[in-house]
């Protein structure tokens, strides 16, 4: 019997209605959720569905596709999660064990099965997926840590620039527009000599919830550093974009944080670039332009929102009197 | 229950079908049901294949016989069919055709054997 939780699926294919029949009631009786399949081509369907079966008692012979041919297939064309094959069939002889092992099969068991061997080897096939499913989830959680910032989940700034890349690559490419917004968490220093770092935490991964919400699903918030973030909108026109920062800039600003240190209250100053005012440039070419609107805005007295405007670019970089952090 | 039921043959190994089954009797009667009605056809397209030298169909309706027999634990009958099956892989016409009287003959008294057997596990 398996342990507890969801059912597993199974799919017995077999063209003998006779082996299938008991086959099923077997498996049945072990609270597998059984599927069947009476040819090669209806298991290879079965097997290729999203959410198909990812455990396999399969007959050599059948119609349409030999054992073997499935599971050349499957082996083939599957790139997700591993399906653990088991072929059950009448042929015997060493050489067929070895040609059904190298076609792709995991395990191999002879007709007439005994229950208890075939129920004890289903139960290997189990613990094969659950240790593949334990290596997907850590090598999943291993991917989000390298791709998020751990105290806000937000993309880090690594993965954040790589989606503005590839989201201006695509404008480029394709046509449309790509946004930029880069908000800088105004006297963020103050906050954190004020109230203390755990305050200051707070008050980030609030900017976080407050910018995620702003955004729609297929839009990209990231933490650019320190208490910088940064937003990538797709197909947003200028009056568009001006107006979600501006959102995203009223609600910081009526947001009560609930923090360590008490309930605080902070600004934000956004900083906008648009492809349509600029379009062409790079990756680095459009952080420079949103990074010297965001300046515009940290110099006309923070807690506001400044398009970035070409002329900006005619400036040297030396000419620039630049802001300390969290000023 | 007879000495028969309790005594494994190679005609028919009742304790390892039960076994099989769960013993559970009602699912037996089915899968005896089952056999009965694929065996006629199985049997004629053996006959088939071998009358118009078909040796794929051949082999195939003796596979699947061979995989029922297999899991009514009737080996004697089973061994039979996976020497049709072989031979009629080889195309070996006269060897095909010298097995299939006594696999019939090995089905009649396996599921004869077996009624037998029923009877006495229902008592």
């Amino acid at each position: 019997m398996q342990d507890g939780g969801a059912r597993m699926k199974i799919l017995i294919a077999d063209d003998d209605t006779m082996s299938l029949r008991m086959l099923r009631r077997t498996l049945e009786r072990e609270q597998y959720e059984v599927e069947t399949a009476t040819d090669g081509g209806q298991a290879l369907a079965l097997l290729q569905e999203p959410d198909g079966p990812r455990l396999v008692l399969l007959d050599w012979m059948m119609p349409v596709m030999d054992g073997p041919e499935v599971c050349r297939e499957v082996r083939r064309r599957r790139v997700g999660q591993h399906v653990h094959i088991l072929m059950l069939t009448s042929k015997s002889s060493k050489q067929d064990i070895v040609d059904g092992l190298n076609a792709g099969a995991d395990d191999y068991l002879t007709k007439p099965f005994d229950p208890a061997e075939l129920k004890a080897r289903l139960r290997t096939g189990l613990r094969i997926l659950e240790l593949e499913d334990r290596l997907v989830e850590a090598r999943e959680e291993m991917r989000f840590k390298a791709t998020h910032d751990p105290l806000t989940g937000l993309f880090n700034r690594g993965a954040i620039l790589e989606h503005m890349k590839r989201e201006l690559a695509r404008t480029e490419r394709e046509g449309g527009t790509t946004t930029v917004l880069l908000g800088d968490v105004d006297h963020f220093k103050r906050i954190n000599d004020t109230y203390g770092h755990p305050a200051g935490d707070d008050v980030l991964r609030e900017m976080a919830t407050i910018l995620t919400r702003a955004c729609r699903s297929y839009d990209y918030v990231g933490r650019y550093g320190g208490e910088e973030f940064l937003v990538v909108l797709s197909n947003c026109d200028v009056a568009v974009a001006q107006a979600r920062a501006e959102a995203i800039r009223s609600q910081v600003e009526a947001a009560r944080i609930q923090t360590s240190g008490g309930e605080l209250r902070a600004t934000i100053s956004l900083g906008v670039f648009t492809t349509t005012q600029s379009p062409g440039l790079d990756a680095d070419e459009a952080l420079r332009e949103v990074d010297l609107a965001l300046y515009r805005a940290k110099g006309d007295g923070r807690n506001c929102i400044r398009m970035a405007e070409s002329v900006f670019t005619e400036i040297a970089e030396d000419e620039l009197v630049l802001m300390p952090v969290g000023a | 229950m007879a000495e028969h039921v309790e005594s494994p043959s190679e005609t028919l190994d009742f304790r390892d079908l039960l076994k099989r089954l769960d013993s559970d009797l009602d699912f037996l009667d089915e899968v005896v049901g089952m056999f009965q009605t694929e065996y006629p056809t199985l049997l004629a397209n053996l006959d088939k294949g071998i009358a118009v030298d078909d040796f794929v169909l051949a082999e195939r309706a003796a596979h699947t016989l061979k995989g029922m027999l297999g899991n009514l634990s009737m080996a004697e009958a089973r061994a039979t069919a996976s020497r049709i099956e072989m031979a009629a892989r080889a195309k070996s016409k006269a060897e095909t055709v010298e097995a299939v009287p006594p696999l019939r003959g090995q089905v009649a008294k396996a599921l004869e054997l077996l009624d037998e057997c029923r009877t006495a596990a229902r008592v």
